[in-house]
């Protein structure tokens, strides 16, 4: 999952990050206004944290910017400023949610894993495909009831691919996902993890569609 | 809510008096709060409603206190006045001029008498011709000779009116004796018949001393000068009213623009607009820019004042929040660093929220509900999507509050939250306009509090349940601002089994 982190404060949004990390989210950040602007209608996210009070252009004027341009992305507005009357101009703006700081990071967390999981179409937080589930909220996999262990670029790909199951998903836009904006981006490691997914889930479950992606599915075909 | 039976204003001391009595009276202080006699309110009152109004002189009348009821009324006064002395003026004119043309008449008739008086050789006064021509023919008009061997004159007593020594002797003899038998003095004190008008005048005539007499009855002087008065008094009550009708027009148009203000500043009281529109007239173009100005000033502060206090917010939990998530299991194993932040949270929460008063409570602006409440409900439903609550409205579309818009969003954010948060399944908001006020009832079926902690949740901080995530500072916010609009915040039992908070908050008045 990847998130764009939209904080003008570089000591939160560091500490911010981290976590995020932690809990296998890609993160890439835009210091005020102008940046999150451009970043949020070139760049495909799959949520954003939205501070209000922004250098440059405030944070009311950025997301109403986002949707003007048909920037869809979920956005989570995280501001110090707790009146009623931000929380009316955010969402009227077009904001999904809303924190307040200070905030405890996992509920930033669940928050975010919920926008993106709403946005991927799904009601219910537990998404099965197969013998996967995958409680979106939590961010845990389970094959056939056990629990399932993955490294973050794993967690990365499956929770991607799981999100939009049974379409193919792009190979760019799952390498965009994937690795942290300015990471060295190799091709090859993508197949590579795909290749120990298959291995830990079952081969049947990817498919590889030449010349655009992949795909998870059921995987009826095979008994 | 309809236990309670009084809507109004009290004082904060006979409240809690009125709490507390219940409390005591009640023979059932358990915990159940479902008991029906239990609906007591605890209510938080601000100053009594309409004290922010200044007030109203009661000297004077109602017409004094209207700037055309008082150029009505002293223009009117002024007029009746110029008019009574114009008539009076008029009459003693007239009574001059009548007075002049009666007193030359007479002097003409002594003069002629004076030429025609001859003392014949007996030296008896002898007139040579009759002096009974008109006007001396009619009752009143007499005169009289008064010599030293007697007396001449025009009407012998025993004639009726009308009926003169000269009617007896038409074309008489020029030397008729005079006539016999008792005259009456025209000059005497106590003279019968009808009050006379005098003129005298002494002359030597043949070496004696005769004083020449001529009356007019004083009718004669009254009459013309109450006829003409008869004539020009409607006259003058035409130019009366003609002179309150011009009044009337200048007050109309001369006082328009005063009008217009009048207008401007209800309108901006409604929130139809917000500013004064210029004024084309030089003695009100100081007033309505100074007013326009104090307006920019105070929004401008308002405005200020709200980012001044969002920079605050942002500066301290900014770092804050950084604070927060520096803490964990490694850097503080016990905790206490991760209170002591907590502390001062709260501590920042309850500032911010006192500092912001200062920037609410602007009187000037109108909020319509409906769209402030729709508003809040699309963003309580995101907040809440997990739950299905079913919320109704009623009477809202019609009401508009005399408040800013954004305090009203504060205030009925943080009421409908703590609906939204306690709710189990369903919430009725209902609004109605009570005189100069609106009432706004939400109700929820949530477990509702304790008549004895309700005056307890709208203290800054005070969280009834722990478990439920808040700060503890909505309903208090909500409180402080609806005081200080001069409204009330009461928490009681409503129909849906839940808590119902009874609001009440000065209301626009209806649109004329």
């Amino acid at each position: 999952m990847r998130v764009l982190l939209v904080e003008d404060d570089d000591d939160l949004a560091e500490r911010i990050a981290t976590h995020l990390r932690a809990e296998n989210f890609v993160v890439d950040r835009a210091a005020n206004g102008e940046d999150a602007l451009h970043a949020g209608t070139t760049e495909r996210f799959d949520v954003a944290i939205l501070d209000l009070g922004l250098p440059k252009i405030d944070g009311v004027t950025v997301l109403k910017g986002w949707r003007a341009e048909a920037a869809n992305l979920p956005v989570l507005v995280l501001t110090a400023r707790d009146g009623w009357p931000d929380k009316v101009a955010s969402f009227k703006a077009g904001a999904d949610d809303f924190l307040t700081k200070p905030f405890k990071v996992e509920e930033l967390v669940l928050r975010l894993r919920a926008l993106v999981r709403r946005a991927a179409g799904h009601g219910s937080a537990q998404i099965s495909c197969g013998p996967l589930t995958f409680d979106a909220q939590l961010g845990t996999f389970e094959r056939d009831g056990l629990p399932l262990k993955l490294t973050a670029l794993e967690w990365r790909v499956l929770s991607c691919l799981m999100l939009r199951k049974e379409i193919v998903v792009d190979r760019r836009e799952l390498t965009e996902r994937v690795y942290d904006g300015d990471a060295e981006v190799d091709s090859n490691s993508l197949e590579v993890i795909v290749a120990r997914l298959r291995r830990k889930i079952g081969p049947e479950h990817i498919e590889t569609v030449r010349g655009r992606g992949y795909r998870l599915t059921a995987g009826e075909t095979t008994p | 809510m309809s236990g309670k039976p009084s809507d109004g204003p009290e004082t904060g001391a006979s409240s809690i008096d009125r709490m507390a009595e219940s409390v005591a009276v009640s023979p059932t202080s358990s915990p159940i709060k479902t008991q029906g006699h239990l609906r007591e309110t605890a209510a938080i009152q601000g100053p009594a409603l309409g004290a922010r109004r200044p007030v109203s002189s009661t000297r004077g009348r109602r017409g004094m206190q209207s700037l055309s009821g008082r150029l009505l009324i002293f223009s009117a006064a002024f007029v009746a006045a110029t008019m009574a002395a114009t008539a009076l003026v008029l009459w003693l004119i007239v009574g001059h001029v009548v007075r002049e043309q009666v007193d030359q008449q007479l002097d003409v008739q002594i003069e002629a008498l004076k030429g025609s008086l001859r003392f014949d050789a007996a030296g008896t006064p002898r007139l040579s011709a009759s002096f009974d021509n008109p006007p001396f023919d009619r009752p009143g008009w007499f005169w009289q000779i008064d010599t030293p061997d007697g007396r001449l004159n025009a009407p012998p007593p025993t004639h009726g009116p009308g009926r003169r020594p000269g009617h007896d002797r038409p074309g008489g003899p020029p030397d008729a004796p005079p006539p016999e038998g008792p005259t009456p003095d025209l000059t005497a004190a106590e003279r019968p018949g009808p009050a006379l008008h005098l003129r005298q005048q002494s002359a030597t005539i043949d070496g004696r001393v005769v004083t020449f007499t001529a009356s007019a009855p004083e009718a004669a002087l009254a009459t013309p000068a109450r006829d003409a008065l008869f004539w020009l008094l409607p006259l003058i009550l035409a130019l009366g009213l003609f002179l309150l009708i011009g009044t009337l027009l200048q007050i109309r148009f001369g006082l328009r623009p005063l009008a217009d203000l009048h207008g401007d500043l209800q309108d901006i009281e409604r929130g139809a607009r917000d500013r004064l529109s210029d004024m084309p007239v030089r003695e009100l173009a100081p007033v309505t820019t100074e007013i326009n100005r104090l307006l920019d000033q105070n929004e401008a502060r308002l405005t200020e004042t709200r980012l001044h206090f969002a920079n605050l917010a942002h500066g301290l939990k900014t770092p804050l929040a950084s604070l927060r998530l520096a803490l964990d299991r490694e850097t503080d194993p016990q905790g206490r660093l991760a209170e002591l932040a907590e502390r001062m949270e709260q501590r920042i929460r309850r500032h911010l929220s006192l500092a912001r008063k200062t920037a609410g409570g602007a009187l000037t602006s109108a909020t319509p509900l409906s769209p402030v409440i729709a508003d809040l409900l699309a963003v309580l439903r995101r907040l809440y999507e997990e739950r299905a609550l079913s919320v109704t409205t009623a009477g809202v579309e019609t009401l508009s509050l005399r408040c800013d818009e954004k305090d009203a969003e504060e205030i009925l954010g943080n009421l409908l939250d703590n609906s939204f948060k306690w709710a189990r399944s369903q919430i009725a908001i209902s609004a109605r306009r009570d005189g100069r006020n609106a009432i706004l009832l939400i109700e929820d079926d949530g477990p509702g509090i304790l008549p004895e902690r309700r005056a307890e949740v709208l203290r800054a901080g005070a969280r009834l349940d722990e478990s439920m995530p808040g700060d503890g500072f909505g309903l208090s916010i909500a409180e402080e601002l609806v005081t200080l609009y001069g409204g009330r915040l009461e928490l009681g039992e409503g129909a849906l089994g839940g808590l119902c908070v009874r609001l009440t908050l000065p209301a626009l008045e209806q649109a004329s």
